[in-house]
């Protein structure tokens, strides 16, 4: 006979199985209570974690929900609700009213929400009034396909105040310049901003906010205007766009600004003060930004100069991570033309060079870190996983490992996976 | 002077000693922590280095716990603040992610040890990385695959299943 497996989880305490039930989705953890006796009681004392997808992008089997089992759920658990996440991304029969989505938050399962999630689909519709109640516990929100009205004339009187949002995301959403900016200056603790797909603005966004940690802007198509006014806890810009898009970043104060990215071969097109940089290429050298430590690029191609040019404009950058492409551009001038370099201290301590082919071109872009980065530690490239060993054997003796640093660790690294 | 870093011993349930520095492990854990703050006083003087006992930890397991320890709180081994993904560079992923997804690819039972430890010696995030792990195990299967995975006993009498099942039949 079969020995019969000893139940260890169910003697976890209740508040441990508890936090368990609460990170699954509504349903999953709803049909716990059938396991045994013990699970019984778990769901509705713990945290309600209210998640209503009708796209579920991580799990294509995740809930899927009819607008009138809403109403079910929050009155079957009493709440308090960790986290309420509704995103609605196609128009479809059981699409909520904007009057029942309003009942929905205004129901008291929901007092004292920390974390929530709303994604609207097209046409882009106003914030539901009753978001207001939250304002004073609410610690991240992401709202899509939403509006949000011109900072005065909003129902419910002025701007929304989130005192103490740390996160806050926003994607496909229409907003204006003056909104942005009101919508900030309401969140006197952000960290962390995320700006997503196309912003339908009236004019350019402006950036002002004194606690700001972190922002990253993902853009698809349409053109974008970005200016940092004012941040000046901001340390991270992560910037994502496609080939078309017409992405226009202006820092104006950002000191503590240290790690950039991502920049391709012509997008984005950056400006610090008098310095110009269009994606990775400097156009107009003015004034060194001294506080960025680590820069990343995507999708370019490796080209010597634009990295020295660089390094130059980033003077004090410790950490470049590099996505190349397979084109291939003459390196190896350095060698014969080293006065064409000027004056440049390198103070890199970590390369990671993604797509790293063992090209003539690509070797020697390598060697002239390994012969003048003095301080470098290590160095990643990442190759395709079919490379053989005799491949790396062979790059081995192509590279001139153990040089002019002290002794960086060199290693390859196969592609990651995904 | 450069002081040598200062080193614990801990002690899991069937005996085996194991040596953590004592500033990572008071990072990671709140309980160890207060231990050493207790002991702190009465060995301010003397040389020798202190063991503390766990007694609901066994070594195959402690043994985990400070490889996920030294991993995520000793500030010397990784470049800049590992835990804030802030310090990541743009486009990359957060440096330990590989890390944690193979430290909870183990077993159900290995993994509900884990979850114990971490409640126990109270490291937060190897909580929640733990809790989570477990929460993947139950998401998306039906009741009968969970109970069989985690041995789980169905000690409802039929009418018992019958009004849990009715209650919550909009989860099913």
């Amino acid at each position: 006979m079969k020995a019969r497996k000893v139940d260890r989880i169910s003697s976890l305490p209740d508040g441990v199985l508890g936090d368990i039930v609460s990170l699954l989705p509504t349903k999953d953890g709803a049909r716990t209570q059938l396991l045994s006796s013990r699970w019984r009681h778990l769901w509705r004392s713990a945290p309600l974690n209210l998640h209503l997808h009708d796209d579920d992008d991580d799990d294509p089997l995740g809930p899927r929900f009819r607008a009138s089992e809403v109403s079910r759920i929050l009155s079957a658990h009493p709440g308090p609700c960790r986290r309420f996440a509704m995103s609605f991304r196609y128009a479809s029969y059981h699409y909520p009213t904007t009057a029942a989505v309003d009942a929905w938050l205004r129901s008291p399962a929901l007092d004292d929400l920390q974390e929530l999630l709303l994604f609207y689909h097209y046409p882009r519709l106003p914030l539901p009034p009753s978001l207001r109640r939250f304002s004073s516990t609410l610690r991240a929100a992401s709202f899509g396909d939403c509006s949000f009205p011109d900072g005065n004339n909003s129902n419910g009187g002025g701007a929304l105040l989130l005192p103490v949002l740390e996160s806050l995301t926003l994607s496909n959403v229409s907003i204006s310049g003056s909104a942005l900016r009101a919508l900030l200056a309401g969140c006197p603790v952000l960290q962390s901003f995320l700006l997503i797909g196309t912003t339908y603005v009236s004019s350019r966004l402006q950036i002002v906010s004194p606690s700001l940690r972190s922002i990253k802007v993902s853009s698809y198509w349409r053109s974008l205007e970005l200016v940092i006014e004012d941040a000046p806890c901001l340390e991270r810009i992560h910037l994502q766009c496609k080939e078309k898009t017409h992405m226009n970043i202006s820092v104006i104060s950002a000191p503590r600004l240290a790690i950039l990215g991502e920049l391709c071969d012509n997008t984005p097109s950056l400006q610090f003060g008098t310095t110009l940089l269009q994606g990775s290429t400097v156009v107009t050298m003015a004034d060194a930004v001294n506080s960025v430590k680590v820069l990343s690029l995507s999708r370019v191609k490796l080209c010597l100069d634009a990295a020295i040019n660089l390094l130059k404009c980033f003077p004090h950058l410790e950490k470049l991570h590099i996505k190349a492409t397979s084109v291939c551009v003459e390196n190896a001038w350095y060698q014969t033309n080293p006065e064409r370099i000027g004056i440049l201290n390198i103070r890199l301590r970590k390369i990671v060079l993604e797509n790293y082919q063992g090209s003539k071109s690509h070797v020697d872009f390598v060697n002239f870190f390994l012969s003048n980065a003095r301080a470098l530690e290590s160095l990643e490239l990442v190759v395709r996983n079919i490379t053989t060993k005799k491949w790396i054997a062979r790059q081995q003796r192509l590279l001139h490992i153990k040089s002019a640093s002290r002794d960086p660790q060199v290693t390859f690294v196969s592609h990651k996976k995904t | 002077m450069a002081s040598e870093k200062k080193v614990v011993f801990l002690r899991s349930s069937d005996g085996e000693a194991f040596e953590v520095s004592e500033e990572v492990i008071s990072a990671a854990s709140v309980t160890i922590k207060g231990m050493i703050d207790e002991e702190s006083p009465s060995r301010a003087d003397t040389a020798a280095t202190t063991t503390l006992a766990i007694p609901n930890v066994t070594a195959a397991t402690l043994s985990r716990v400070l490889h996920y320890v030294n991993k995520h709180f000793d500030a010397a081994a990784v470049v800049g603040r590992p835990d804030d993904y802030i310090f990541c560079a743009p486009g990359d992923e957060h440096p330990l992610a590989r890390f944690d997804d193979d430290f909870v690819d183990v077993d159900n039972d290995t993994l509900i040890d884990l979850v114990h430890a971490a409640e126990y010696l109270h490291i937060k995030k190897l909580f929640d990385l733990t809790c989570k792990a477990v929460a993947d195990k139950l998401k998306g299967r039906t009741i009968d695959q969970i109970r069989e995975t985690f041995g789980i006993v169905n000690d409802y009498t039929v009418e018992e299943e019958v009004e849990v099942y009715r209650e919550n039949s909009w989860a099913f």
